[in-house]
């Protein structure tokens, strides 16, 4: 008789649920909305730790220049906290960009699309739309993040351990399908 | 990503367009100008250069009808939705596509109008300009360079017009992934002498789903905004210490 190959215990005809089983109980979540969940999660928390003003480690971020916190302020726009936001057209174009499956994992990214920036100068005290620039959103991140030339790092890209247990979480109470004690009964089909 | 590529490669096209018509403008200015009487390069103002003035409103509105109207038309109708729906589906967003593509269509149908609305102001703002500058005795050059000047306005408008669709639909599909999956959502962005009156009681407040889609449907109040909407599950925000926002403005 041919050895059957051992199959993790999916649940149904497509990876859609995952059934978690343990001694005395078992969770069947629904991944896709599990993945969302994560996905939506760190892109909420990633804008609103940046608004506030704190890199990915909670530590505040590196000052504005003397100059561009004088040209902020001139424009009327608030030069402090430092939330790298002139346009929002970078933080705003941050969103959940894709999700998929890979080595019988589910995944989710989240980035920018890469949408070209556009330029301001300071002009007549005001900080003025200039033109487009060839400069793109994710392009701009990265320079954010590691630091280039005369623009400090300011690592704002990224969740800590504890943020990636607290999106866990929020991930698994919102896709759960079915709870209960012991093994399940009877398997669930998609 | 290969859809994101085609939502900006569809702005670049719409930018292009705009870009043509504001030469087929110029072009047909300069046609009329250089037809005018003139002493020593100034205008002169005699009857038939101030019945020009006329020639001008009518020839630019034609061209900013046929040209500008059909191009974008086309575009919006029939390419633009295209683009948006692979691009979703190449994200792995295809199935809430459809509500952001008749929401984004709703918006692309008012882009249009709006461009066609930026262009009928500019050919006022040309012939007062011509007006003014056959009164006046103005050189025919300087005459070129003001309406240069009225069509770069014109063309900025309508790039902040595409530029706040683009952050619209990311607005959206933050929003749609996050749909129905226990979140609120904080109003995030500066609070400076800036704000407009529509983000200001917002600011910084976190709103129930069906606040947030409001403020994304509201297209008047936050033309060209800075302010963004970020998903936040009730845990966090009484972690953060946010308040919510209770619907007064």
């Amino acid at each position: 008789m041919a050895k059957r190959r051992y199959t993790p215990p999916t649940v149904g005809a497509s990876s859609k649920y995952k059934m978690m089983v343990t001694y005395k109980s078992h969770i069947i979540i629904d991944t896709d909305k599990a993945i969302k969940a994560i996905g939506s999660w760190a892109v909420g928390r990633i804008k609103l730790r940046t608004q506030q003003g704190l890199d990915r480690k909670g530590k505040p971020f590196a000052q504005y220049s003397q100059g561009y916190r004088k040209a902020l302020a001139r424009g009327g726009e608030q030069p402090s906290p430092i939330d790298l936001r002139v346009s929002g057209t970078m933080l705003g174009d941050l969103r959940v960009t894709g999700r998929g499956k890979r080595m019988g994992y589910r995944y989710v990214t989240i980035g920018f699309s890469n949408k070209k920036i556009r330029k301001y100068r300071l002009k007549d005290n005001q900080i003025k739309f200039i033109g487009e620039g060839n400069l793109t959103t994710g392009a701009l991140a990265r320079i954010h993040h590691y630091g280039l030339g005369r623009v400090p790092k300011r690592a704002f890209f990224g969740l800590t351990k504890g943020e990636k247990q607290r999106a866990s979480q929020h991930a698994m109470q919102q896709s759960i399908v079915r709870q209960g004690t012991g093994a399940p009964r009877r398997l669930l089909h998609s | 990503m290969p859809g994101e590529l085609q939502i900006q490669q569809a702005t670049q096209r719409t930018e292009a367009i705009l870009l043509d018509l504001a030469e087929a403008i110029q072009d047909e200015i300069r046609v009329i100008l250089a037809s005018l009487d003139t002493k020593e390069g100034s205008l002169e103002s005699t009857t038939y250069n101030l019945r020009a003035i006329e020639d001008v409103r009518r020839q630019v509105r034609q061209i900013a009808i046929q040209q500008g109207q059909t191009a974008i038309a086309e575009l919006l109708d029939t390419e633009l939705p295209d683009i948006i729906q692979a691009s979703l589906a190449e994200a792995g967003l295809g199935d809430f596509a459809p509500q952001i593509t008749d929401d984004v269509l709703d918006f692309l149908d008012g882009l249009e109008q709006e461009v066609i609305k930026s262009l009928d102001d500019t050919t006022g703002d040309l012939a007062r300009a011509i007006r003014r500058g056959i009164v006046g005795g103005s050189q025919t050059s300087e005459l070129l360079e003001s309406v240069a000047r009225s069509l770069d306005t014109t063309l900025g408008r309508a790039a902040t017009a595409i530029e706040g669709g683009i952050r619209r639909f990311n607005e959206r599909v933050t929003l749609e992934t996050a749909r129905d999956l226990g979140f609120f959502y904080v109003y995030i962005g500066p609070d400076d002498q800036k704000t407009r009156p529509y983000c200001k009681p917002r600011v910084g407040k976190v709103l129930t789903q069906e606040q947030a889609d409001a403020a994304t449907a509201n297209v008047d109040g936050r033309w060209n905004c800075r302010h963004d909407l970020a998903p936040i599950t009730l845990d966090e925000a009484r972690r953060q210490n946010l308040e919510f926002f209770n619907g007064k403005t």
